[in-house]
């Protein structure tokens, strides 16, 4: 008896006390974005991630980079020479879901860690995603960080403090155990 | 009589919380979907000196020296637990101005009721913030209506 009348309870409160779901643009999600800028805390990561890095570990560790920095492309080599396919993605803090429909793009092989450095559009461009960089500040920092995988960061932060932070990540990454 | 009972629960708040108050105080129990990719996981995650990703990554030592020392002395056995690993509730009073979060995962929305019907009356938790699921808060609220505990969501979750 009791177990019916909170049936009908929560079929009544599902039909008009859900909170509403609201369209965010592109402007939206930039301004509602806040990046962290303690390179400290960007280090402390390899902490977390001491053990031995598997798929999951690296999707969950690339995810964190998003409180960092802007923009970030996880980048797996694919068969071909240089070129790299895109696993995982993320935009203002949010995750990109459809990163199979980017295109593969074919990358320079530094040495692993080694830092590259170029223009934020030539990554936005390539993905389709140039409205993101319309005042063309936004510059893209390259880590290998394993044979098979990359991260590409873009941050418009102007390059001295941008140069810190690309470094601590680089730190970060060498401390990590990367077999993939 | 069931429609003057309805009634008086509709009454019953949800407050709603700006992005900008989430970790603000007024509710005991976050609770929040185990997703790292969610903007708030993540945040809670940062502003807890990486809280979450410790708990649910960083392996622990299987068995300490010392206890593998006492059972390999003592020819005593050591039993696990087989326990099902959907969930995990956290004390974060250290850390924010609440004292547990709640993190669930691969639970259909009645167990996910279910669940959150436990832990907040066990708990004896006064207040509860969701951070994500606010599809499943009405049947929450329709189950606690009996016990009076205050619910809130963040907007835009």
């Amino acid at each position: 008896m009791f177990k019916k009348i909170n049936q009908k309870i929560e079929k009544l409160f599902d039909q008009n006390s859900a909170p509403s779901v609201t369209v965010q643009t592109l402007p939206d999600v930039q301004n509602g974005f806040q990046i962290v800028n303690n390179n400290q805390m960007l280090e402390n990561l390899s902490y977390i991630f001491s053990n031995e890095i598997d798929h999951i570990s690296l999707s969950h560790l690339f995810s964190q980079l998003s409180s960092y920095f802007e923009i970030g492309f996880l980048l797996r080599k694919r068969e071909e020479p240089n070129l790299y396919i895109v696993k995982d993605a993320f935009f203002f803090s949010k995750k990109i879901i459809e990163v199979k429909s980017f295109k593969p793009i074919k990358l320079p092989t530094p040495a692993l860690f080694a830092i590259l450095i170029t223009k934020g559009a030539a990554f936005l461009n390539h993905f389709g995603m140039s409205k993101a960089d319309s005042g063309k500040k936004m510059i893209s920092y390259l880590i290998p960080i394993s044979e098979n995988y990359t991260v590409v960061v873009i941050t418009p932060t102007a390059e001295p403090w941008a140069k810190l932070k690309v470094e601590s990540l680089q730190k970060t990454f060498m401390k990590i155990n990367f077999s993939l | 009589m069931l429609t003057a009972f309805s009634i008086r629960l509709c009454e019953m708040n949800v407050d709603s919380i700006s992005e900008g108050n989430a970790f603000s105080e007024g509710a005991s129990l976050w609770i929040m979907k185990n997703d790292p990719s969610l903007v708030w996981w993540k945040k809670i995650d940062l502003n807890s000196k990486y809280l979450l990703s410790q708990s649910l990554l960083k392996q622990k030592t299987q068995t300490v020296s010392q206890l593998q020392n006492i059972i390999t002395a003592t020819n005593l056995k050591l039993t696990k637990n087989n326990y099902v690993q959907n969930h995990l509730l956290l004390g974060s009073e250290d850390h924010f101005l609440n004292r547990w979060v709640l993190l669930w995962n691969d639970l259909s929305d009645p167990e996910l009721v279910d669940l959150i019907e436990e832990v907040t009356l066990k708990l004896k938790a006064p207040s509860i913030r969701f951070f994500s699921d606010s599809k499943i808060i009405s049947k929450v609220k329709a189950r606690l209506s009996a016990s009076s505990v205050n619910i809130s969501y963040i907007e835009n979750i």
